[in-house]
């Protein structure tokens, strides 16, 4: 199935004009391909990025037909590669029927991506945007949960320019969910951190945490948008919320032990505000995410950042951004220690700049810089971390990163 | 003398500013065209700007507007600099975006303005734009308003023509 898929792909690259028809006129055809380069200094972010990693690659295809001028249905295939997670597979990214009954009011049914801020259900998508990195609002230890959701929606175009969807259905991710670093290492250390705290023992007394099943109920997308009369300045607010059950399996001291872990709810609030004017952007997002699990106390994850981004030419674009993101919100410099993690992984404060080269219609390569303090939610200081629990990796830091985009 | 007033190297760097600039090439007119089936003789240009971001997607009378892009034209930048406030380059980004989240279908693209008026007459709903005015029976250039206002007063003194 895999090997057909990246067949067709494969042929749709070579045989692909600026957009494709094959002779189906109804049929347009669009992908794109990317293949980028990361290196850090100090700690990890994908396995051995500190020596240099091109395990960071992306490519997807899709196919959207106009059945009749109200009718729309289309489909989109995604593989990637990011260190540990992904690894080529090809998923089903999104796939859904488009009704648009007036301009106000469309329906919609089948697989969809989540809104979630400006950039989220464009996230996999380098050519989209000036920067490699998203900032910390679209953390990449949470994609798993924020890629795609399978319901009903409905979404318009309302008078003085807003604009809005609402999506109601359950999170559904092709891709094994175990194997994703939030449940592979992110809930077993808070389940090993809560757990001590319940027991009064170690979190080392807690080993060999693994989920053993996931299941997402009722999950819920709401997006209002509005473009104002001030041509370029634009407004939205977006929701998401979603509630999971996991079965979680751990050894206590050496005693095998199992527990279910109920989220009653995880969600996130997302505000943005976008300036464009004489060929710069100016972007403002905040999005904090309350989640508790049953019997914990609640949490909320904050995160903001301000992102300036200047088309110089047809060829150079520059970005700047600043970002900061706190998992806990009330305990943002980690002085409260309370679920283990040594004080940097409290905080991660990112200031990033950008060279974006066109280098043709199609062809983007861009180069990349990040200075960073702390190293909340990085993946693999994580996992360093929940091995030993002693500190790993150094506060200050830094990420260097090429990529290289096609799209058609 | 300081090198860094050497005659050649400030020639240089006045080189590079003008490369940087990113004058647009193209200072023209820019004449709206529609197919000759779009029920409306007049736009705004927020109207136009909403059809070229994706987000007024039908004409009058429920037919799809098919908007038609020639991004391979100096003209192309000019329009979108103006109508969209975005560059080419952003343009493509945002609608990009659109595409892949599978939120809207990508713009039909000619290489030329011949194919421009082509594929606009082609397109049942179709509108394009073009550096000269269209004089045939293919297309329709339609009344260009830059205040809304003006417009709906354009369009229905009694009433006359569809919103």
């Amino acid at each position: 199935m895999n090997r057909r898929l990246i067949f067709i792909f494969s042929f749709c690259i070579l045989f692909s004009a600026h957009n494709a028809s094959f002779g189906m006129d109804q049929i347009d055809i669009h992908g794109f391909i990317s293949q980028g380069f990361i290196k850090s200094t100090g700690n990890d972010v994908l396995p051995d990025s500190t020596d240099g990693s091109f395990e960071m690659n992306e490519l997807g295809i899709n196919f959207t037909t106009q059945v009749n001028p109200s009718l729309r249905m289309g489909a989109q295939f995604f593989a990637r590669d990011y260190g540990d997670y992904g690894n080529d597979q090809v998923n089903l990214d999104w796939a859904f029927a488009d009704y648009d009954y007036k301009s106000w009011l469309g329906i919609r049914a089948g697989r969809m991506k989540v809104l979630s801020g400006l950039y989220n259900s464009s996230r996999d998508i380098a050519s989209t945007r000036t920067f490699i990195m998203l900032p910390g609002i679209y953390m990449e230890s949470f994609r798993e949960m924020f890629v795609g959701m399978k319901g009903v929606g409905a979404h318009g175009y309302l008078p003085y320019g807003f604009s809005y969807l609402f999506s109601f259905g359950a999170i559904d991710n092709p891709s094994n969910y175990k194997d994703s670093f939030l449940f592979e290492t992110l809930l077993p250390l808070t389940f090993a951190g809560s757990a001590a705290k319940m027991t009064g023992l170690s979190p080392s007394d807690f080993t060999n945490i693994r989920p053993l099943s996931v299941s997402w109920q009722n999950s819920t997308n709401i997006g209002l948008f509005w473009d104002t009369p001030l041509s370029g300045l634009r407004f939205s607010a977006t929701y998401w919320a979603g509630r999971a059950e996991t079965e979680m399996a751990f050894e206590m001291k050496g005693v095998p032990l199992t527990e279910n872990v109920v989220f009653e709810e995880i969600s996130a609030r997302v505000v943005s505000a976008e300036y464009s004017f004489l060929s710069t952007t100016v972007a403002v997002e905040y999005m904090e995410a309350p989640f508790y699990a049953k019997g914990q106390p609640k949490r909320k994850v904050e995160s903001y950042y301000t992102s300036i981004t200047h088309r110089l030419n047809n060829l150079v674009e520059l970005g700047v951004y600043y970002s900061e993101l706190y998992p806990h919100y009330d305990d943002k410099d980690g002085s409260e220690q309370r679920e283990g993690p040594i004080s940097h992984l409290y905080w991660c404060k990112d200031l990033c700049y950008t060279v974006r080269f066109d280098i043709s219609y199609n062809w983007i390569f861009k180069l990349e810089g990040h200075v960073l303090d702390g190293a909340a939610f990085v993946p693999e200081v994580y996992k360093e971390y929940s091995k030993t629990y002693s500190e790993e990796g150094p506060r200050h830091w830094e990420i260097y990163l090429a990529k290289l985009s096609y799209s058609f | 003398m300081n090198p860094i007033f050497n005659r050649k190297i400030i020639s240089f760097w006045a080189g590079i500013l003008i490369f940087l600039s990113g004058v647009p090439a193209f200072c023209g007119e820019i004449h709206i065209i529609v197919n000759t089936s779009v029920p409306v003789s007049a736009l705004s240009e927020n109207e136009i700007r909403d059809i070229y971001i994706g987000r007024k997607i039908m004409w009058p009378g429920n037919r799809k507007i098919i908007p038609v892009i020639a991004p391979s034209l100096d003209l192309h930048d000019e329009f979108t600099l103006k109508y969209t406030r975005k560059s080419g380059s952003q343009f493509k980004s945002w609608w990009l975006q659109l595409v892949f989240s599978g939120e809207g279908v990508f713009p039909k693209t000619a290489a030329s303005e011949k194919e421009m008026v082509e594929k606009v007459s082609e397109y049942e709903g179709g509108i394009g734009y073009s550096s000269v005015k269209i004089d045939t029976d293919k297309v329709k250039t339609v009344v260009v308003y830059d205040k809304d206002q003006i417009l709906k007063e354009f369009r229905n003194p009694n009433g006359t023509e569809n919103e």
